[in-house]
Parts: C-alpha cells; sequence; structure tokens
C-alpha cells in the first residue's frame, strides 16, 4: 500500500469524470449538427469506465476510460423541406441526442466530481491529523 | 514560491541526519534502528530525497499550469497536494529530532 493511493484514487475518479463532462459538452453542442467528419449526421457519445488494475505495490488502481464509443440508437427525422440536408421527402436526419439526457447526466457528473474532491479533501484530513500524532 | 523555506528546512533536516549517524557511530544503538544495513541516516537521506522530488514535479507542475502547458489539471492539484503533506511529515519528523537533540543538551552531567 503506496503512502497516497487513496489521493491517487480520487485522482483518477476526479479525470474520468473531467472527460465524462466533456463528452456531455460535445453531445449539448452538436445537438443539432446534421453533419460530422464521416458524412453522418453527429451521433451521441459515451464513456466507457472499468476499474483500473493496480500497478506494482498498489491494492487499489481507480477508474480508467476505455474509450469513448457512439450510442448505437435510431437518428431522429424531422420533417423540415426547405433544410438543404432534406432528402426528397423532405426529411433531415438530426443527431441522436435528446438534451434533457445531457442535462441529466451534466448534474451527475457534477456531483460524482464533487464527491471525488470531497474523498481527496478527507482522505489529506486524514494524512495531516497523522502527522500531527508526531507534533 | 516556497523554495527558500524548504531549502532551509532540509538543510536542518540533513544537520539532524549528522546527529543520527553519530549516534549510529558510537555502537551504543543496536538492534531496532539498523534492520537492511543503511540504518536511521540513510531512510532519513532517501525520505528527504523523495520530498525533494516529490517537490520539483509540483514546482514544475505549477509552472507548467502557469503558462498554461498543463492539460491536466487534476494531476496538478493532486501533486502539489503530495509535496505538501510530504513537507508536513519531513517538519513533524525535523521538529522532533530537534526536540530529542535539546532534550540530550539540557541533560544534567
Amino acid at each position: 500500500m503506496g503512502m497516497f493511493d487513496s489521493l491517487n484514487v480520487s485522482a483518477s475518479g476526479m479525470t474520468a469524470t473531467q472527460l465524462w463532462m466533456d463528452v456531455i459538452s460535445s453531445n449539448l453542442a452538436n445537438a443539432d449538427s446534421t453533419k460530422s467528419a464521416n458524412g453522418q449526421p453527429y451521433r451521441r457519445k459515451e464513456i466507457e469506465l472499468s476499474a483500473a488494475s493496480p500497478s506494482f505495490g498498489e491494492v487499489l488502481g481507480g477508474v480508467q476510460v476505455d474509450g469513448i464509443v457512439d450510442d448505437p440508437s435510431p437518428l431522429r427525422k424531422v420533417y423540415d423541406p426547405g433544410n438543404p440536408e432534406a432528402n426528397k421527402q423532405g426529411y433531415v436526419t438530426m443527431p441522436n441526442v435528446n438534451p434533457v439526457t445531457e442535462m441529466v447526466d451534466l448534474i451527475s457528473a457534477s456531483r460524482g466530481y464533487e464527491s471525488n474532491v470531497t474523498a481527496m479533501n478527507a482522505a489529506k484530513q486524514m494524512f495531516s491529523k497523522t502527522f500531527d500524532v508526531l507534533r | 514560491m516556497q523554495i527558500p523555506a524548504i531549502s532551509n528546512g532540509v538543510a536542518g533536516i540533513s544537520g539532524a541526519s549528522g546527529i543520527a549517524n553519530g549516534l549510529g557511530g558510537a555502537g551504543s544503538v543496536s538492534g531496532s534502528g539498523s534492520a537492511s544495513g543503511g540504518g536511521f541516516g540513510s531512510m532519513l537521506t532517501s525520505a528527504i530525497s523523495s520530498l525533494n522530488d516529490s517537490q520539483n514535479t509540483a514546482a514544475s507542475d505549477s509552472v507548467a499550469l502557469a503558462t498554461g502547458q498543463a492539460s491536466d489539471v487534476t494531476s496538478v492539484v493532486t501533486d502539489v497536494e503530495k509535496a505538501n503533506l510530504e513537507m508536513q511529515l519531513a517538519v513533524q519528523v525535523r521538529n522532533k529530532a530537534v526536540d530529542a537533540y535539546e532534550e540530550i543538551m539540557r541533560m544534567q552531567i
């Protein structure tokens, strides 16, 4: 067990939550993007988290992000014949982003970050209290 | 930043390690202190060098953050906090060593 394992674990949680926050921002910003790099409409992104395997001398490895994956749910079709992206029937294919879901995820990410910060502060105070024994 | 204070502290701790070496050389302290050859003095030296490393990491991270080159704010905060905690521990150990030294100096002969 390393001296600062709990700090490292909390830091990994904070980094992962920060990346989740980036993904949510991207989803919200691209809620109406009808084209992306591959020519298709934007697809909602999600992050995959897994428990990291501990490195040498550690008991717990914290959390790690395995990757950012596309949400496979069907894209929305909106009737908008005036849009230059519309097909012959007048429908435009829109991203499968639901802003309400994203806002709920945003709150989850924000609270998750807070809980990691709280855990880190508690660990810090425990270390400080231990050092006070020497006083 | 905190560098003068740190180097003063390290100088104080090095002085304390000299005292510890002197005690080890007297030969009366046997059994408990020298489990793996090096003894208390070398343990203290390695602890101080690790403290110095973490302080250097924290300083370079802070510079990277100030110049906008740091990509991960979390690792900067964690490194600075680790350096802070290690410094607290080192200061407490130093205080303890100085207390012991003063206690010996006050002893009636």
